[in-house]
């Protein structure tokens, strides 16, 4: 989930490119959704989507929620990790981040 | 909503406290003539409630008080961060000793004025500490502003260049991966983002100019059509992809006499913002220019979502949020402050009539 359509570009072809099937979504509720009807392994999530709390929101609402399969979160950020809302995810990466970096943290997590 | 020549200035404001009321109708006649709003209080609570109620720019204030000395009321308005700024003259009695004057120093005064007041001394010492207060206020908004816009333009160059250099690693690295249609769908994102780079960083020079007062204005006589045409090239495809069809709408050739550059950046950041806020696949932005009698109009047309009283009303602020399109299209809510600027630098105004969900008409009116 990131709302800058070039980095979901990019994410999207680095992982299909490395056999790994992707659904991007821009928005909240785009996410809930798809996360509902596709349950997937991994999100990555942006964390400031026009505010900077509603990345750290959808993450409450996967943490809360019930899945089939329980998904591995990934936070997608400019800033520092913080206490505030690191806990909720799994693994961090910071942006501007390369398409390796991002192969190598999906690899180490799946 | 009109955003034209700068709105009144208000008064610069002033709180005495002094518990003698001929003290405050002597001072207070003599700020009369300096153009200030006074606002008055022999109690000190209420003078202290008062100042936090609504920061006045300069505090005069009576060190001898029952219930409540100067110095305390000196010490709680500096223990508070909201108003702990605001200069604080004492008044004082000609024979105050030396040991008491340097408490009201240590507690914060910036000066004194010594009773029976001076009107001369009055008017200097109020006068010097206004302005000082006034500058300081406007260097600290003008931080913060600066301290906002860094912060923006780190995060909205951040992203569209990092996905760029993303995308070009992957495709450098492992080009036989990609499928001519990935390829073509690639360039395609890449461009947009650097054409949006692009209109940041035209509008962050255009913004620097005006600030540092150093933009020349010239008069030339231009075909407006095929300014806005060269202006808008890159929204054509913005706006095509978007589904939002943009026309140009005019009786004549339309040439004019202005500044080329100026009004070419007025009106596309008014149709990048039209674009933005039209709807996907149905929206329609129209740029209708019409000659009046003393003046030629550009009005940029939308039948997009339109922006509430309160959203109108905060329009032009250096504090206004950037909101996103209705494709999630971000913005940095800067490009409304260089058209106002460079509107105000062709003598023009700017009019605003929208109406949620029914769309927005920008009218800018440059005299000739």
């Amino acid at each position: 989930m990131d709302d800058e359509a070039i980095i979901g570009f990019m994410i999207e072809k680095t992982l299909t490119h490395a056999d790994t099937a992707v659904h991007v979504t821009t928005t909240i509720a785009e996410a809930q959704q798809a996360v509902e009807e596709w349950n997937p392994h991994c999100i990555l999530i942006d964390l400031n989507l026009g505010t900077p709390e509603d990345g750290i929101i959808f993450s409450r609402w996967v943490r809360t929620h019930k899945h089939s399969t329980e998904p591995l979160l990934v936070a997608l950020t400019a800033y520092p990790a913080s206490e505030e809302w690191m806990p909720n995810f799994d693994k961090y990466l910071r942006k501007p981040f390369t398409a390796d970096k991002l192969q190598t943290v999906i690899s180490e997590l799946l | 909503m009109k955003a034209e020549n700068k709105t009144p200035e208000k008064k610069p404001s002033v709180v005495i406290v002094d518990d003698q009321l001929d003290n405050i109708r002597v001072l207070g006649s003599i700020l009369t003539s300096l153009n200030l709003d006074i606002r008055p209080f022999t109690d000190p609570q209420e003078g202290l409630a008062s100042i936090f109620a609504a920061p006045p720019d300069l505090i005069l204030l009576d060190i001898l008080m029952p219930h409540m000395d100067g110095y305390e009321v000196c010490r709680r308005i500096k223990a508070s961060k909201e108003v702990q700024d605001i200069p604080v003259i004492f008044l004082t009695a000609a024979f105050t000793r030396l040991e008491d004057m340097v408490r009201g120093f240590e507690v914060g005064a910036v000066d004194y004025i010594t009773k029976p007041v001076d009107a001369r001394i009055v008017t200097v010492r109020v006068t010097t500490h206004i302005n000082l207060s006034l500058a300081k206020k406007t260097i600290a908004e003008e931080n913060s502003f600066k301290n906002k816009l860094i912060s923006l333009l780190a995060h909205d160059l951040r992203n569209p260049l990092g996905g760029v250099a993303g995308l070009l690693q992957l495709i450098r690295t492992e080009p036989e991966q990609w499928t001519r249609e990935e390829l073509f769908e690639a360039v395609e994102q890449m461009y947009l983002s650097i054409a949006g780079v692009q209109n940041l960083l035209e509008n962050l020079m255009g913004w620097a100019d005006l600030v540092r007062a150093g933009i020349m204005v010239s008069s030339e006589p231009v075909n407006l059509i095929e300014v806005i045409e060269e202006h808008i090239q890159a929204l054509q495809v913005q706006a095509e992809q978007k589904g939002v069809s943009l026309e140009i709408r005019s009786s004549d050739n339309f040439e004019v006499t202005t500044d080329r550059h100026i009004i070419g950046t007025i009106v596309r950041n008014l149709t990048a913002n039209a674009v933005k806020f039209a709807p996907p696949g149905e929206g329609e932005v129209v740029i209708i220019l019409a000659h009046g009698r003393h003046s030629f109009t550009v009005t940029v047309q939308d039948n997009g979502i339109g922006m509430s009283e309160e959203e109108q009303a905060d329009l032009f602020s250096h504090s206004a949020r950037a909101r996103r399109g209705t494709a999630g299209e971000k913005g940095s809510g800067f490009g409304l402050l260089v058209c106002l600027e460079m509107t105000r630098l062709l003598g023009g105004t700017i009019d605003v009539k929208s109406e949620q969900n029914a769309g927005s008409e920008f009218i800018v009116r440059i005299p000739v």
